[in-house]
């Protein structure tokens, strides 16, 4: 599913049109980052095989008309793995009482909104998708999956294979949702701290951290080390009744009590893996508004992680930024 | 939120009935995410109709709703995502009638996504008196703020001093600008109405149509009226000639006016014609001349509204306006107030603002900054507004669970504050000087001897102090009365009343020291109001009364830009002119607000 039904071009200022649509966030960031916006290659990448973008559609066909329908100047492509090409019932996206993928829809809104030239959204699980064959190069990528495995080998295939240079990765679950952005050629970011090395490829000691970090960061290393060691479905990712192996594991993982995540931090995240869409609204916010940062080169981008649970823990309801890098 | 699940607050939103006001910015996405989390059962109220420069963040509407009510279509598209929810819309004001204390009662929690001041204290009113809890929210570029109000337990909307619109004397206005906005809102509310529409009450009573006051001040534009005959370019350049060749030399030979200032200069004649050859160019270029969309600026090829315009275009512009408007508008003239989604007023506001920078040596202004300034456009993107709804939706879910203890104000911004991109603080505790929540009694001073029934009504009990239909009572003498219920006799009675001086009202003047019981049902609202005379010595301030309590507070740009002191709005009045011994003047809001810890964060109204 493609369309270029719009003006995308590169270069030169803006049309009347989009003047007159676009008044009110020019007069917040500017010709300028309105122009870089409409000159951007966005992906946003769903580890999934179904193609169920909330409130935005439920099938390709029906994403794709929505997101022309909002910004008829944009180039967009809607692209399902062909592992999953069938899947999509079409159905209303609350019908089932399945709420589907709601930040990542709340990103795709935003920057469709925001006057993104080109966009690509791009449905498949972790295991099967084939990058090369179906992403172009973008500026910027987001990654959204429950796995934090599966997100880690996506985000990292996207900066080996050149096709993005910068990459956030993004989940939520339940409450509880967290961003993390790679930009290795960034001298203010770190080359080597990947999602998954920041989380449990080394030690907790071997980690740049702040005196105090959210509760959120040693929760998802105890999610990433049960995953690691095979836990956790392929796309999923952990689920309830993995509950006590998971609490188990973060004795082992961090020995420091005052760190641990919280059990109740623990239960919501565990609890469902569909997505609050309060929170999916305040994470699809900000991710968006990180998107434009990093393609406008305006505001101070968020380094490296980004943390917001709604409940459960003292720091819940903070949207917290966290720069957690290992030594270069 | 302790002992909270997903679940649970899934049920709590499942099994509530919310109010939403306002269906714009906030309101788009907070539909949104109440039909997500689970809420079915929903009332939507917004006056407002779809706009073009909407599509940019309320993503429920298209282009071709534009004109639509913003209530029915935004009902109708959250129908698509959630088909079993059931929504209510009202295409209305919430001011209106049907919306009583009754209509508010039937609510769980009310939830504002509004874009006015006057609006947002009338919901609060509604909902104090209803006892129902009130999730406020506003959002400004990229910055916005969510508030829970709880009668009795936390503060209210109106606890806390608000940015008011800001005004400008017109004295400074008519003869003495310094700053590029003075010229601004001359053009727009009095030279525009002056010509082409019902002139404002500023202009009525100060500008246009006068004769030239004595003193030493320009009272007045002497306008020729269009000549039988006379076409319509002509005329225009007659008008641009009285207006800033005539009018700025009159006012410039007033000697006792620049001994601390420069005077303006008249426009240079070489200027009028070197831009009156431009429109002779265009129009001879064949070009779209006055088709009924085609503005000025673009028929003479100023395509970018990012430029400023040489003197020379601004002639032009001023001229060819006033061609297109009178041959292809006619039916309108008389009638045309500044829009500025009409291309054509901003265009002129933005020749003749300009224009009259030049004479005054003030720096000039693009199209796009002019357009701004003059429509108090409040700068405004999604993403704000999407983190907004959900912190909207959070705060709600906490009111229905009863979890009151978390709940929290939150304040969203850019960039990270010590790695926080959301600020929170907990709700403060109502303040006991607040006369909406806390009955405080309201100190007033005004002059006794000038000010009618009618300014005291209108100017100080509507405007300052945001009633609807107030009574007026001193002691048992009923002095006015309001609302729909009256009966003939009662409105010929109240509208003879209000003309008469406060202190020669009969049975019980309003003198000082008089005691004044303000009552209005609509709101269930009652003030007490100690009246003190005070002689106002500067009439050409802006300010000729003073409301002592927390009522409003400091004038918008006084804190941070101005910018940022709106809600997401299309609508509000930034640049109000205010005659002579007319306006509001501010409470003394410094009053006790050196404790108040939230006054450490910007309030976006």
């Amino acid at each position: 599913m493609e369309s270029s039904s719009g003006r995308a071009e590169e270069g030169g200022g803006l049309t009347r049109e989009e003047e007159a649509i676009l008044d009110r966030q020019i007069r917040v960031w500017g010709v300028d980052t309105q122009c870089a916006i409409r000159n951007a290659k966005v992906a946003v990448i769903v580890l999934s095989s179904e193609p169920n973008l909330s409130f935005l559609g439920t099938t390709k066909e029906e994403i794709h008309r929505n997101l022309v329908d909002m910004n008829p100047r944009m180039a967009v492509k809607v692209l399902v793995s062909s592992a999953s090409e069938s899947v999509g019932s079409g159905a209303n996206a609350l019908d089932s009482g399945h709420r589907g993928h709601v930040t990542a829809a709340e990103v795709v809104k935003n920057l469709t909104l925001a006057g993104v030239g080109h966009l690509e959204v791009v449905f498949g699980p972790a295991s099967s998708l084939d990058l090369a064959a179906v992403v172009s190069k973008h500026d910027v990528a987001v990654v959204f999956g429950k796995s934090v495995v599966g997100i880690n080998r996506v985000a990292e295939s996207l900066i080996s294979g050149g096709l993005a240079t910068t990459v956030f990765s993004s989940s939520v679950r339940g409450g509880c949702g967290y961003a993390f952005l790679r930009r290795p050629n960034d001298p203010a970011f770190s080359k080597s701290t990947t999602l998954a090395a920041a989380l449990g490829s080394l030690g907790l000691g071997q980690i740049h951290r702040p005196r105090k970090v959210n509760k959120m960061y040693f929760l998802l290393r105890v999610v990433y080390a049960h995953e690691k060691s095979g836990g956790g479905g392929h796309e999923k990712g952990p689920s309830l009744a993995e509950k006590d192996a998971i609490l188990s594991l973060a004795h082992g993982e961090i020995p420091e009590e005052n760190l641990r995540p919280p059990e109740e931090l623990v239960m919501n995240y565990l609890e469902t893996e569909e997505e609050m869409p309060a929170v999916s609204a305040i994470i699809g916010g900000s991710l968006a508004q990180e998107v434009i940062k990093a393609i406008s080169g305006k505001g101070e981008l968020m380094n490296n992680f980004y943390f917001f649970s709604a409940y459960g823990s003292k720091d819940s309801g903070e949207a917290k930024v966290e720069k957690l890098a290992l030594a270069e | 939120m302790v002992g909270t699940s997903a679940e649970g607050a899934r049920r709590a939103c499942r099994e509530s009935k919310v109010l939403a006001v306002g269906a714009g910015g906030i309101g788009c996405e907070l539909l949104k995410t109440l039909v997500l989390s689970g809420f079915e059962d929903i009332t939507l109220i917004d006056m407002d109709t779809i706009e073009i420069s909407n599509l940019n963040r309320q993503f429920l509407f298209r282009k071709k709703h534009v004109g639509q009510s913003k209530a029915e279509m935004a009902r109708e598209a959250a129908l698509k995502i959630a088909p079993n929810a059931k929504i209510n819309a009202f295409h209305g004001n919430v001011k209106g009638e049907k919306f009583d204390v009754d209509f508010f009662k039937s609510f769980d929690v009310v939830l504002n996504g509004l874009d006015n001041l006057d609006a947002r204290r009338h919901v609060n009113r509604m909902t104090l008196a209803a006892g129902v809890p009130l999730v406020e929210s506003g959002t400004a570029g990229y910055n916005g703020q969510v508030t829970v109000h709880r009668k009795g337990e936390t503060e209210c909307f109106e606890c806390q001093p608000k940015p008011v619109p800001k005004q400008y004397p017109v004295c400074t206005i008519r003869n003495t600008p310094d700053k590029p906005i003075h010229c601004i809102v001359w053009s727009k509310d009095l030279l525009f109405p002056g010509l082409f529409g019902e002139p404002t009450q500023a202009s009525q009573e100060n500008g246009a149509g006068e004769e030239n006051g004595a003193g030493g001040e320009e009272k007045d534009l002497e306008i020729s009226t269009r000549q039988p005959g006379q076409s319509a370019r002509d005329y225009g350049a007659t008008v641009l000639g009285e207006v800033y060749h005539d009018a700025i030399a009159r006012l410039a030979s007033l000697e006792d006016m620049w001994k601390e200032r420069d005077p303006p200069k008249p426009l240079d004649s070489s200027l009028i014609t070197a831009g009156l050859g431009k429109v002779a160019k265009a129009s001879s270029a064949g070009g779209p001349r006055g088709a009924a969309g085609e503005s000025a600026s673009h028929v003479l090829g100023l395509t970018n509204s990012h430029a400023v315009w040489t003197v020379e275009e601004s002639v032009a512009v001023f001229v060819l306006t006033i061609e297109i408007l009178l041959e292809h508008h006619a039916a309108k003239i008389g009638m045309l107030g500044f829009d500025k989604d009409f291309d054509l007023s901003v265009d002129f506001v933005a020749a003749a603002s300009n224009l009259r920078s030049f004479c005054y040596g003030i720096p000039q202004q693009s199209k796009f900054d002019v357009k701004g300034l003059a429509g108090n456009i409040i700068h405004a993107i999604a993403t704000t507004n999407a983190i907004i709804s959900g912190l909207i939706v959070l705060e709600a879910q906490k009111v229905l669970l009863k979890q009151f203890s978390d709940v929290m104000t939150t304040f969203v911004q850019h960039n990270p504050t010590r790695g926080r991109l959301l600020q929170r603080i907990p709700p403060q505790k109502p303040n006991p000087k607040c006369y909406v929540c806390s009955k405080a009694m309201v100190r007033l001073e005004i002059d006794v001897k000038k000010m009618t029934l009618g300014q005291l009504v209108d100017e100080v009990l509507c405007k300052s102090l945001a009633f609807k239909h107030p009574t007026v009572l001193v002691g048992p003498t009923m002095h006015f009365e309001s609302g729909n219920d009256l009966e003939d006799d009662e409105v010929l009675h109240y509208g003879k009343q209000r003309k008469k001086i406060l202190a020669d009202l009969p049975g019980g003047p309003i003198a000082h020291n008089a005691l004044v019981q303000v009552e209005d049902y609509s709101q269930d609202m009652s003030v007490e109001i100690l009246v003190q005379h005070k002689v106002f010595e500067d009439e050409g301030s802006a300010e000729f009364f003073a409301v002592h309590g927390e009522v409003k507070g400091r004038e918008e740009g006084e804190e941070g830009g101005g910018d940022e002191e709106g809600g997401d709005s299309d609508d509000d009045d930034l640049c109000v002119v205010v005659a002579e011994g007319e306006g509001a003047k501010r409470n003394d809001a410094e009053e006790g607000e050196g404790e108040r810890e939230s006054k450490k964060q910007k309030t976006l109204m």
